[in-house]
């Protein structure tokens, strides 16, 4: 005989049951018995309150549920999170990316780090520009203030970008690691922010004639505000490197040109020439060598 | 959480409020699974009986009086019945060597019992109770309440107040045991 069967047969045996007379008798008399002596309280209804918010409370620590709830809150997090890095302005999250764009700024504690990001997000803007300009069913003056609000958080990123460089610019004399990263991180901020000043250019010309009209001034603002960063990153690298021509630096590598280490007139120019399209090129024409040639 | 469990919360916090009616429906709920846990413990359907009604006199005096919360009322309820049987064991088992003739008497008393519930249970029940009442009172309780009453490992395991393991090798054994008792008796 098999567990199975010996099982099976074992069940049979709830069919024993008490005699039925007995079973109403027993009840009539404890019934007697228990209230004979004790008055009944009435169950109120904040004692149901308390039971329930008692049984939510212990199924709340159920590992299964507490995983379960601990799983939608970082997935539904997450989603969030997801859904607002492709948010485009106008969006409800699009608030909450560039919050969390700022958060990622405010919780990084290298000043060159901080530039980096400010420079991706730059970037980022750039990107969702391109992507409202492209947009073909959207009204006019809905489509104006979506671009309005990424450019001027455009203007926001080149801007921080400037003071963080001004910051470290002003900032106690650093040791020659520190000297030769900040000017790497100078060039590369020279050369994109020249990149993306273009490139606000160029997405300036898919607008319509009626659009360019009316976003001119913010878009010349913008332009202008990331050659101010341009050059407010070719004063650091003038400022490092006329600290390395002082002898400052020991075992010198770099190989510094003249139109690089100063700002020349050209780049002054650019400074005034709110949303001339030649101002950004003139630019570029120095960077694109410097970028390479400073450091090897 | 199923639904019996639910309502056995409902009941318990009625209960605590010495309603009747709570305990008419636990009553109703309980009797009968109680009785025959009871049943296979002793050897007469009058211990039984008698038993069952202290369970539910003491399981009620025991809840209203005490503030202690309650987490499983099946559970307590034959930890209830099962310390009634054990104190009645001992009830008996002291009262035999006092009274030397009676002890006698009981023992008569006992074996007339015994073979009369042999007889009932060869002519009225199914021959696997009669192997059960073979077994060791340990090994006959752990089958009642796995494969009768259904309990889980976890609620034995609160009943008898062991591990979970050493209910799940109690049940190993008692199976064992159940087998080698039904194939001697092919033989």
């Amino acid at each position: 005989m098999k567990n199975k069967d010996i099982i099976k047969s074992i069940q049979e045996l709830k069919n024993i049951s008490p005699r039925s007379e007995w079973q109403s008798l027993n009840r009539d008399f404890l019934l007697q018995k228990i209230t004979a002596d004790q008055p009944v309280l009435k169950v109120q209804w904040f004692n149901y309150l308390q039971f329930s918010i008692k049984i939510f409370g212990q199924k709340l620590f159920e590992p299964a549920v507490a995983m379960l709830l601990m799983l939608g809150i970082f997935s539904g997090s997450s989603l969030i999170v997801n859904a607002a890095f492709y948010s485009m302005p106008g969006d409800n999250l699009y608030r909450l990316k560039i919050a969390l764009e700022n958060t990622h700024v405010a919780i990084t504690s290298s000043e060159e780090k901080k530039v980096e990001l400010k420079m991706e997000f730059a970037k980022n803007r750039l990107e969702e520009l391109d992507k409202i300009v492209k947009q073909p069913d959207v009204n006019s003056d809905v489509k104006k203030e979506m671009i309005n609000m990424v450019v001027k958080e455009f203007k926001n990123n080149v801007v921080s970008v400037k003071d963080h460089i001004e910051k470290i610019n002003t900032s106690q004399p650093q040791s020659v690691e520190n000297r030769e990263k900040t000017l790497r991180m100078a060039l590369t901020v020279s050369s994109q922010t020249n990149e993306l000043a273009q490139s606000l250019d160029k997405k300036s010309e898919g607008l319509t004639d009626e659009e360019k009209i009316n976003m001119g001034d913010v878009m010349a603002d913008a332009v202008a505000s990331a050659q101010e960063t341009v050059l407010s990153a070719k004063g650091l690298i003038g400022g490092e490197a006329a600290k390395d021509s002082q002898g400052e630096i020991k075992g010198e590598e770099y190989t510094i040109q003249d139109n690089t280490v100063q700002p020349n007139s050209d780049d002054s120019s650019l400074n005034d020439s709110n949303g001339d399209d030649s101002g950004s090129e003139k630019i570029d024409d120095t960077e694109s060598e410097t970028t390479q040639d400073i450091i090897q | 959480m199923n639904t019996l469990k639910f309502k056995e919360k409902i009941l318990l916090l009625r209960l605590k409020k010495k309603d009747p009616d709570a305990f008419a429906q636990i009553y109703d709920l309980y009797v009968t699974p109680i009785y025959r846990f009871i049943y296979f413990k002793v050897s007469t359907h009058q211990d039984a009986e008698d038993l069952t009604s202290e369970v539910f006199l003491r399981t009620w005096n025991y809840i209203v009086e005490n503030d202690e919360e309650i987490f499983n009322l099946r559970a307590l309820l034959y930890r209830t019945a099962r310390n009634l049987v054990i104190d009645l064991y001992r009830k008996r088992a002291r009262v035999d060597l006092v009274r030397e003739e009676e002890v006698l008497l009981n023992i008569e008393d006992d074996r007339q019992q015994s073979l009369l519930s042999e007889i009932e249970t060869r002519s009225d029940m199914k021959n696997i109770e009669m192997f059960l009442r073979k077994m060791k009172d340990e090994y006959r309780e752990i089958i009642i309440l796995r494969f009768i009453e259904e309990f889980s490992i976890d609620e034995i395991s609160k009943i008898l107040d062991k591990s979970k393991g050493a209910v799940r090798v109690l049940i190993h054994r008692a199976l064992n045991v159940l087998r080698d008792l039904i194939q001697k008796n092919e033989k």
